[in-house]
């Protein structure tokens, strides 16, 4: 009797095992493009290989415009590509963390943990410094930084100690905090973050997954923290008017993906020498130190 | 020309004052010689060990990056470390790091691998070097005084391997000489007067005490153009300049110091003048100082320089306003 209940128990365990094995395999698995999804891959020669962007490092490219960053990275100055003619310069108080560009407007996050958005000739628009707000950080810095094209709305990733996703939205003409989510962990180095084309959606990577934000319901949500936890580098990209395309490095491995609507779309390996991200209206680009991979997407008819 | 004074209560009183951050209304115009005997808090969060390899101080001075000629003003020390490992200044936790990554991200970084360190009092110190990398206790949550965080690689197989060292005074919001934060730095080697000009509206009068007849430029409000240099001492201390002060007709029209840069919404404030810095300097590497109207007659001016360790070197120029 007690031998017949103890190998039950066995069988029991055995049963229990392979289903953890089973839900840790799939929690791993790809995300393939779902039915309706049609994805093309194109296989073009390396357009820019990595030497080349290392050895401009010092030049950040935006929206189309080109900014020669100090080598104390404690300013930036705007210059016309075509005529190496310098248009605007501006000096900051402390070290550039992170910065991002539209058509019209820049903003540069510092390592004291503000941000100044900057009109297109280089004048201060704006400084959002949360600390002044009562953002309780132990130690105020941005790490990460997205700003909508016509500058109607800012994301930061601020602070340790906790670390906090911010969202600042333009209201006669000043930026006041429409929403704070506190994260577990912390990241201490530079993260990617990226406003949707129509402006809608922001995604920034955290120390806890991709953090999505949907402004016009002004919730935000983790996303798939079994994937983008942790400090696995990533790049984001706005893909078509709502979605986003990703990079994620880890030392060996790389992985592509689609974000729309806050839900993943697709993820699966491409060839672990990957290094950078560029996307557009509906394909997006990895590239690769031999060749760029290009993924067109459209939706099955 | 060049001396070298010990130490005394004044200036112990003085670098007590600094490191509470009350440094910048405070400050005298005497001879000082910060180096320091006492230990506040302050200095414990934050203490820079200066090996004897060397240091080259460039807080304040001048220079000039990229193609379109821009300039700006040094806002640290280069720290030569005898073993390649970048010690921790204090205690602190890791702040913001930036090295090349596996991924080209958006923003690019200036060439330099970088490190910051949050220390208590508010102080941060900032670590950088292109070939700077990280060591494992960097994951640690709290890094150790003397604790390596990363080590540097040697230029052209030497050991001569440097890092930029910076220290920020985050409730000041200044950016603050590292010199003034070393216990060893022997320096005796006195600052040079490389060129004064006097400048207006594209005009320019460079200073040439040689001459036999004296020099003759009209009446108007001038701007002092100076370029000065620090020369190292025992081939790798250079203390950095700390104090100009210019004297008029006998009259003190300017005495300031390279304590502190104001970090302000418009740059770094250096000199207590306004920011941002690099329009104190020009393409040729000279600081531009302050306006002052000139009038009819005879003048005399004189100019004194000091290195953070008192050494001085000074400069009088006799001319006529007309």
């Amino acid at each position: 009797m007690r031998e017949h209940r103890r190998s039950g128990r066995f069988r029991r365990g055995i049963v229990y095992a392979l289903a953890s094995l089973l839900l840790l395999l799939l929690s791993q698995r790809p995300i393939l493009p779902r039915p309706e999804l049609v994805m093309s891959l194109k296989t073009v020669p390396t357009s820019q290989n990595r030497e080349t962007v290392q050895t401009d490092s010092s030049v950040f490219k935006a929206a189309g415009r080109s900014f020669i960053i100090r080598p104390d990275q404690q300013g930036a100055q705007e210059f016309d590509e075509n005529t190496s003619s310098l248009l605007w310069e501006r000096e900051f108080g402390s070290i550039i963390t992170t910065a991002a560009a539209s058509e019209n407007l820049s903003a540069w996050g510092l390592l004291d943990g503000r941000v100044f958005i900057l009109d297109h000739d280089g004048v201060i628009l704006r400084i959002i410094d949360p600390h002044q707000e009562g953002i309780a950080s132990a130690h105020p810095c941005i790490y990460a930084l997205a700003m909508s094209e016509q500058g109607e709305s800012v994301a930061i990733l601020y602070g340790i100690l906790p670390q906090y996703v911010l969202v600042y939205e333009r209201k006669s003409g000043f930026y006041s905090l429409s929403y704070s989510e506190e994260l577990q962990g912390d990241l201490r180095s530079a993260q990617s973050a990226a406003f949707s084309a129509d402006g809608q959606d922001i995604l920034v990577k955290t120390a806890d997954g991709l953090f999505y934000f949907d402004r016009s319901k002004g919730k935000g949500a983790l996303l798939h923290p079994d994937r983008f936890a942790g400090e696995a580098e990533l790049l984001i990209e706005s893909l078509g008017d709502t979605g986003f395309a990703l990079l994620k490095a880890t030392t060996d491995e790389r992985y592509a993906g689609i974000i729309r609507s806050g839900a993943l779309e697709a993820y699966f390996p491409v060839p672990p020498d990957s290094f950078g991200l560029s996307a557009s209206e509906d394909s997006f680009k990895i590239k690769g130190a031999e060749e760029d991979l290009v993924f067109t997407r459209r939706d099955y008819e | 020309m060049s001396k070298h004074c010990p130490p005394g209560p004044a200036a112990v009183r003085l670098v007590l004052l600094l490191l509470l951050g009350q440094v910048s209304s405070l400050l005298g115009a005497q001879n000082v010689n910060p180096q320091k005997k006492g230990a506040t808090a302050a200095e414990k969060a934050i203490d820079i060990l200066v090996p004897s390899a060397g240091i080259i101080v460039d807080f304040g001075i001048p220079k000039r990056f990229g193609s379109t000629g821009g300039s700006y003003l040094g806002s640290g020390a280069q720290v030569q470390s005898r073993t390649l490992d970048v010690p921790a200044s204090g205690e602190g936790v890791l702040l913001f790091s930036q090295q090349k990554k596996l991924l080209e991200t958006g923003f690019p970084h200036s060439g330099d691998n970088l490190i910051a360190l949050a220390h208590g009092n508010g102080f941060v110190s900032v670590y950088s070097s292109p070939t700077l990398s990280f060591s494992e206790e960097m994951k640690k949550n709290v890094i150790a005084r003397d604790e390596r965080i990363g080590t540097i690689g040697a230029a052209n197989g030497t050991s001569d391997a440097y890092f930029y060292l910076r220290i920020v005074d985050t409730r000041s919001r200044l950016l603050v000489n590292p010199a003034l934060f070393t216990s060893t730095m022997v320096d005796r080697a006195a600052p040079r007067i490389e060129e004064v000009s006097l400048i207006r509206d594209g005009f320019q009068l460079k200073a040439e005490p040689a001459r036999r007849v004296l020099q003759r430029l009209i009446q108007g409000d001038y701007r002092l153009a100076v370029r000065l240099g620090d020369p190292s001492y025992a081939g790798g201390v250079v203390s950095g300049l700390f104090r100009i002060k210019i004297v008029l007709d006998g009259q003190v029209v300017a005495d300031r110091k390279f304590d502190s840069a104001q970090n302000a919404d418009e740059g770094l404030g250096f000199l207590s003048l306004p920011a941002p810095s690099f329009k104190l300097a020009d393409r040729d590497g000279r600081f531009l100082l302050g306006s002052q109207f000139l009038a009819r007659g005879n003048h005399s001016l004189e100019l004194t320089v000091y290195d953070f360790n008192s050494n001085a070197g000074s400069f009088t120029w006799r001319f006529i306003v007309e």
